[in-house]
């Protein structure tokens, strides 16, 4: 007992020895059996400290606690929902005929050159963050992202989903909730719209705000539709056009493509 | 403060809750504790590196918060925990045991409370939340070997007051490593 401190033997019983050391208090063990005593305590000791502070994880937390943190201001900053300034460029920089083409090159470009550039499910936190209810689950998706033009999502028709997603995309509630967010509120608070007629509901956020060159302003959005079908868009960039009046209009929207490892976080 | 942050926040309500119970012994005294951090940890969010560990931080806070409270003598920096018995009584276990298990049990709540603050926080963290010396190091802010020295005179000290035969009669000592 006497050849080695304390410390080390409560180290020993924590596991926070490296193997040499640990193996002079094995033997020291063998062989004392007074060592063999103390090592016995400390260990019980480990465990009983435990479970005598065990019971406060099992109690309700008092709401003024869950309050305090509810009320807590969101940041303004996108955080980890800034879209990759590169690819905002991308869209903004390919020539127009390109994207009335449906953007196939920019696709191929996304994906071959720039694979460390898709937006990692575990950064889209707003969207994740309000999507409490299950409908909402479906827009979840994937760690890829895909640019397809807007209009030819449209356009393809035929499947019955994709009539839905025309209508719902189409949803004059969901036209107007896009067109506050976009002006009115800052990136990360979403407008939540619902559509009594129909029953439709959604909610549109803006992740990021920028100046284009030009001076237009312009902001990348995320959707999220309940019911969406799985190629409807959920995130695009629009811009505040000169001769517009004012209005918001989508430059590209985008579908974040199923991927591997994707995983709600709430 | 992001969504997520938010309810990272929200969810370790409970260990925050149970550090600040063995930091005051007190349930109203650790969830005021507890609020003070949150408060603290909402308004300083911005020195909070994302990708770090939130829990390390926020027990960082509580502790300083703690040991500042103690000094300007807002605590009293021990206090004898009230525990609700039956919280202890594990199912189909008989009274005898049950009531032997209580009270050791007790016995080492209280004589957690006996020990010096520095040497207390450093047991709650490596024993009960389970952090590694290293963490405990960094999230106090103090050398490993000091970790190392404030835990082992704990554990010793608490041995002797739980399981020696004059338990409960034994103030912890202690200075500064």
């Amino acid at each position: 007992m006497k050849q080695l401190d304390a410390n080390t033997l409560v180290a020993y019983a924590d596991g926070e020895l490296d193997t040499e050391s640990a193996a002079l208090v094995e033997a020291l063990l063998t062989e004392d059996a007074e060592a063999r005593d103390v090592m016995g305590k400390l260990r019980d000791s480990a465990s009983l400290i435990r479970a005598a502070h065990g019971h406060v994880l099992h109690e309700a937390v008092p709401d003024r606690l869950l309050d305090i943190i509810d009320a807590a201001p969101l940041s303004d900053e996108a955080g980890g929902e800034v879209v990759p300034r590169h690819i905002v460029n991308m869209i903004l920089d390919a020539p127009d005929d390109e994207i009335e083409a449906g953007v196939p090159s920019l696709v191929g470009a996304v994906q071959k050159t720039e694979p460390a550039s898709v937006i990692p499910m575990g950064r889209r936190r707003s969207i994740a963050a309000f999507a409490t209810a299950a409908v909402f689950a479906a827009a979840m998706v994937g760690g890829g992202m895909m640019f397809e033009k807007y209009s030819s999502a449209l356009n393809q028709g035929g499947m019955t989903h994709q009539a839905r997603a025309v209508t719902a995309m189409n949803d004059p509630w969901r036209e107007a909730a896009f067109q506050e967010a976009l002006e009115t509120r800052k990136s990360e608070a979403a407008v939540i719209w619902a559509n009594p007629e129909n029953g439709r509901s959604g909610a549109i956020v803006p992740v990021k705000t920028y100046r284009r060159d030009d001076g237009t302003f312009c902001r990348a959005f995320r959707t999220v539709d309940t019911g969406a079908a799985p190629d409807q868009p959920n995130y695009g960039v629009a811009c505040r056009e000169p001769g517009e009046e004012g209005r918001w209009i989508r430059t590209v929207e985008a579908i974040a493509a199923p991927g591997a490892g994707a995983k709600l976080q709430f | 403060m992001d969504k997520r942050t938010k309810a990272e926040m929200i969810a370790l309500l409970p260990r925050l809750r149970r550090f600040a119970r063995g930091l005051t012994g007190s349930e109203e005294e650790a969830d005021d504790l507890v609020q003070a951090a949150c408060e603290r940890a909402i308004q300083r969010i911005g020195q909070w590196q994302p990708g770090t560990r939130l829990d390390s931080w926020m027990f960082r806070i509580m502790q300083n918060l703690w040991i500042d409270a103690i000094r300007m003598g807002k605590l009293r920096g021990s206090h004898l925990s009230v525990v609700d018995p039956e919280s202890q009584q594990a199912p189909g276990m008989d009274g005898e045991q049950a009531t032997m298990n209580r009270l050791t049990l007790e016995a080492v709540r209280r004589g957690v409370q006996r020990l010096p603050p520095d040497q207390r926080s450093v047991l709650l963290l490596v024993c009960v939340e389970g952090h590694s010396y290293k963490e405990t190091a960094e999230t106090l802010g103090i050398p490993v070997g000091t970790v190392m020295s404030r835990l082992s005179r704990a554990r010793l000290a608490l041995n002797r007051m739980v399981g020696g035969p004059d338990s409960g009669a034994v103030a912890a000592g202690g200075g500064e490593a």
